[in-house]
């Protein structure tokens, strides 16, 4: 991935930002610059706030704080489930030309067509799959044309909710390279949201670990996966399982805690001096943050 | 040491629109007591079947073409449907995937655990009670809440539930399937956990998952399956290091891990739909190492206690 | 038991009253629409013109002419008080003819009801356990067949089987030696239901009669109103066969029997419950035409005599005594929910 972010723009400031919900946070104190062409990755599992972060930031969720836009942006969303993303009524060739007739108002069949069989060889899809119906067609080739639907308009923004969860494993790695490539091509920033932090490492620059609506660590993703300050995140790297290595033994602990840190209750740390943390943002590094009082 | 499962030579076709679709070929699988056993599959590989046909809970329209499960010498296709429900819950036990919805919502847990040693009439319903509390306490299952409906505990409680059900009548054989899709990360090893350590205790367990790297960990022996066959078997630790199979080569290739590579390596093409399964080898649609001979269907192999089924290797 | 149960019951009771008041009113306007000497005319006997003055007398009488809010107003407050007027239709007091009536409904209401959830509940479990088989097959024609019939064929036709052809059972609620018992005050009806006021007369003849006489009727709704709730049944037991606990208890090593009986029979209570509950709630409103057919005296040809002869005021007892009866039934059916499923609360 590109590595001189620093010299581009920010184009989406979130600051404060929190999204509540009758009588609990979805989100709170979120700070997220995004930069031109970077890749946001954020990692939380159900129950985290990912998704409501995603719709917050396209403008669909009523928020408290402040979200800035540099210039008018386009957004473009991809979502877990290919199935329900796509209507089963129509053809994929109907499916990703929609964008192009109600919000590009284009209305030349030719011009339409020239677009859709581009899209569609840049996602690695046969020609032919222009007249099948999704119902015909495997979840990774659902998944293939929900993001030719997606870059077909030339957005500004790519978030992806987990798009790769409902797919199986031979499968994921294809449509993570497409993402990869699409990016290079492109001129497109990213957010991606996963549960799974190495997708998350493949593919960001940057890596945010969310947990209960809150922050607990973000910086750039070699720092973040290399040298993890949070313990939540120590967990999320060492127990995800890999064949190389046996599992690092993991202790699961249930605390009953005082603590404002957010995830006293299941920490394998905590002690005592966590009862007076203030559950803020501290730096590690210019562009490390972790929630932690043991930092 | 014998066997505690086997399950030689089992075909299982299944009719669709008036139509005969062979979806298991030919599988043969060995459980020993105290083993826990791995059987890795993506979607359409038929490791759901297989463990459905095991304790002849398959669908309607499945049916089984030929083979043999014997279960500590017995024929399960012998047995008829009474024999068969008293090995259910007692001797073999099974853990359901679909976490929210395995369990009877309107009724509470106590009496859904309890009602095994009840039924199969193990003890009495004191007796019942008391073994439900007990074995809920260890799996971290407060006593105050036994009384409560399955929508009050989360996600990884009713798995949990759903493990204490099939523990409580002292089965021999633990089936567990997906046992902990939909947990979170902090949960999933815990519930992995509670599984190695009921293998220590001298319960043979089938472990069912696509996720590769849970098998890794956690088994002793595993199942390759893709498609409805297996592909390669053998201890685990063997076929992690040193995978034979292409399937399992490119798999154990293509998933993410800490060494960022720059280009991933997936495996190309998808999975064949049921009405697309090749007659010979059928990983021949996404194989790069497949030859003229893989059209026909490749024999077993043997090497050293470790089993493939490929012409090219 | 729950803490929003309490917000909820408080809720509902207060819905009552302003449902009572909201019905009631919307009829009073509907029949003060009429001019006031048409009014009148339903408080006269005979069949010769009235003077202007004799009209006048009525309608100051009967208090059928001035602001219609303020005559609301009197209504009701008399309403509250028991004063529900006077019943031309029966001569009697409205609230004297309510209570003569209603027990004859209520009583061939709950001799219907109780067949078609024993009867029904059973019916629908076989066909949903044999689907598409025979008794599958048998159970569902046979009831969407009588269902789709008119109500008033099936009730004609078992009067001519079981009376015109074999005599052994008769219309109406008793039989004329029953009648003269009561007349000359041989057999007091304390309560109005002939079943219990048999047995607290020691009365085991007129028991008997009782019974002989609720059949038909009781048999006629069966027939006629049997098939939702049946249906009901059969769905949604197959609804639960799909479910994924029903895996679950296999894999325990429960027998069909069991998980039928234990199980799936609890989780089918909330619809059925519901198709039961409205079924009943019906019938208590008088099923007219049944009522008619059988010459039954209850409350449904009571509200249709005094409709077509402008009895305002038994009009005005009729709606009451349904409404009331509509919203207490409505009122139960959710206290049942929640009692039965235990994931409803209420916020």
């Amino acid at each position: 991935m590109l590595e001189c972010l620093e010299k581009q723009n920010e184009i989406i400031t979130l600051k404060n930002l929190s999204v509540r919900y009758k009588n609990f946070y979805a989100l709170k104190d979120i700070n997220i610059s995004i930069k031109e062409r970077e890749v946001i990755g954020i990692c939380g599992e159900s129950g985290s706030g990912k998704t409501t972060l995603c719709k917050t930031i396209a403008g669909i969720e009523k928020y408290n704080g402040e979200i800035k836009f540099l210039k008018d942006l386009k957004f473009e969303f991809i979502f877990q489930d290919p199935t329900s993303s796509l209507n089963p009524k129509m053809l994929v060739k109907d499916i990703i030309s929609e964008p192009l007739i109600v919000r590009e108002r284009i209305t030349k069949r030719e011009v339409i067509c020239e677009k859709i069989k581009k899209v569609v060889a840049e996602v690695g899809l046969d020609s032919s799959i222009i007249e099948k119906y999704p119902h015909q067609i495997s979840g990774g080739q659902k998944q293939r044309v929900a993001i030719a639907r997606s870059i077909v308009c030339e957005p500004d923004i790519l978030l992806c909710d987990e798009i790769t969860s409902s797919l199986d494993i031979s499968v994921q790695a294809q449509i993570l390279n497409l993402l990869k490539d699409i990016y290079e091509k492109r001129n497109l920033t990213m957010i991606f949201v996963s549960h799974d932090i190495f997708a998350l490492y493949y593919i960001s620059t940057t890596i945010i670990v969310l947990y209960k609506g809150m922050i607990l660590e973000k910086g750039k993703a070699d720092e973040v996966i290399k040298n993890p300050k949070h313990p939540y995140t120590k967990i999320l790297i060492s127990s995800i399982l890999t064949t190389e290595r046996e599992c690092i033994d993991i202790e699961v602990r249930e605390n009953k805690t005082k603590s404002r840190c957010i995830f006293s209750d299941r920490c394998f740390i905590y002690d005592k001096e966590c009862d007076s943390f203030e559950n803020e943002l501290i730096n590690v590094s210019d562009t490390h943050y972790a929630r932690c009082i043991k930092v | 040491m014998e066997n505690l499962l086997e399950i030689r030579n089992l075909s299982i076709d299944a009719k669709i629109d008036n139509n005969f679709y062979n979806i298991i070929k030919d599988i043969d699988i060995r459980v020993k007591k105290g083993e826990m056993v791995g059987i890795v599959g993506e979607s359409g590989s038929g490791k759901t079947i297989t463990s459905l046909a095991i304790i002849k809970l398959l669908e309607k329209n499945l049916f089984i073409k030929n083979g043999e499960i014997i279960f500590e010498g017995k024929n399960i296709m012998e047995l008829d449907d009474d024999e068969m429900r008293k090995l259910r819950g007692r001797e073999i036990s099974f853990v359901f995937q679909e976490v929210l919805t395995a369990l009877n919502p309107v009724m509470d847990i106590e009496t859904q655990v309890s009602e095994v040693l009840i039924h199969h009439r193990i003890c009495d319903k004191e007796r019942a009670i008391q073994k439900t509390t007990k074995i809920l306490k260890e799996l971290g299952i407060p006593l105050d809440k036994l009384k409560h409906y399955p929508h009050n505990f989360s996600g990884g409680q009713r798995q949990r539930i759903l493990i204490a059900i099939s523990l409580i009548g002292d089965p021999k054989l633990i089936i567990a399937d997906e046992p902990t899709t939909a947990l979170d990360v902090i949960t999933q090893i815990e519930i992995l956990k509670i599984l190695k350590k009921i293998k220590e205790e001298g319960k043979s367990i089938i472990l069912i998952t696509h996720n590769i790297s849970i098998v890794r960990n956690f088994s002793d022996y595993v199942y390759i399956m893709y498609l409805g066959e297996i592909m390669e078997s053998g201890k685990t630790l063997d076929v992690m290091s040193n995978p034979i199979h292409p399937y399992t080569k490119l798999l154990l290739n293509s998933i993410v891990t800490l060494e960022k590579k720059d280009r991933l390596k997936p495996i190309e093409g998808n999975i064949p739909s049921i009405y697309e399964i090749p007659t010979g080898c059928r990983f021949i649609t996404r194989c790069p190492f497949k030859t003229d001979k893989c059209i026909k269907e490749p024999p077993i192999k043997n090497k050293e206690g470790r089993y493939f089924r490929c012409w090219n290797v | 038991m729950y803490k929003g149960m309490k917000k909820f019951l408080i809720r509902k009771i207060l819905f009552i009253p302003l449902t009572f008041i909201g019905i009631t009113m919307i009829l009073f306007f509907i029949i003060n629409l009429l001019p006031p000497q048409t009014l009148a005319l339903a408080y006269t006997d005979s069949d010769k013109e009235l003077t202007k003055e004799e009209l006048d007398l009525i309608i100051e009488k009967y208090d059928l002419k001035g602001n219609i809010l303020k005559r609301y107003g009197k209504w009701l407050l008399k309403t509250l008080k028991g004063d529900l007027g006077y019943s031309q239709v029966s001569k009697m007091k409205v609230i004297d003819a309510i209570k003569k009536y209603l027990p004859a409904t209520i009583e061939l209401t709950i001799f219907s009801i109780i067949p078609i959830f024993i009867i029904g509940n059973l019916l629908g479990l076989t066909a949903a356990r044999n689907k598409d088989g025979l008794s599958d097959k048998i159970i569902s024609t046979t009831s969407s067949f009588f269902y789709s019939m008119p109500s008033f064929i099936i009730g004609i036709l078992l009067l001519l089987i079981f009376y015109g052809i074999f005599g052994v059972l008769k219309p109406q609620r008793y039989s004329i030696t029953t009648e003269i018992m009561i007349s000359q005050g041989l057999f007091k009806t304390y309560t109005n239901f002939m079943l219990i006021d048999s047995i607290l007369n020691l009365n085991p003849s007129v028991f008997i009669d009782s019974l002989k006489h609720l059949i038909l009727p009781s048999l006629s709704i069966f027939l006629g109103t049997s098939a939702s709730f049946i249906k009901i049944t059969r769905n949604s037991t197959l609804e639960e066969l799909n479910k994924d606990y029903v895996r679950t208890l296999r894999a325990k090593g429960l027998s069909e029997n069991y998980i039928f009986q234990k199980h799936i029979r609890k989780n089918i209570l909330i619809p059925q419950i519901t198709v039961g509950g409205l079924q009943m709630i019906r019938l208590l409103s008088g099923v007219v035409i049944t009522e008619t057919i059988f010459d039954w005296p209850g409350i449904g040809s009571f509200g249709v005599r005094a409709a077509r002869q402008l009895d305002v005021s038994s009009v005005m007892g009729f709606v009451i005594i349904v409404s009331i009866l509509f919203l207490l039934g409505n009122l139960i059916i959710d206290l049942l929910y929640v009692y039965f499923d235990p994931r409803i609360k209420y916020e």
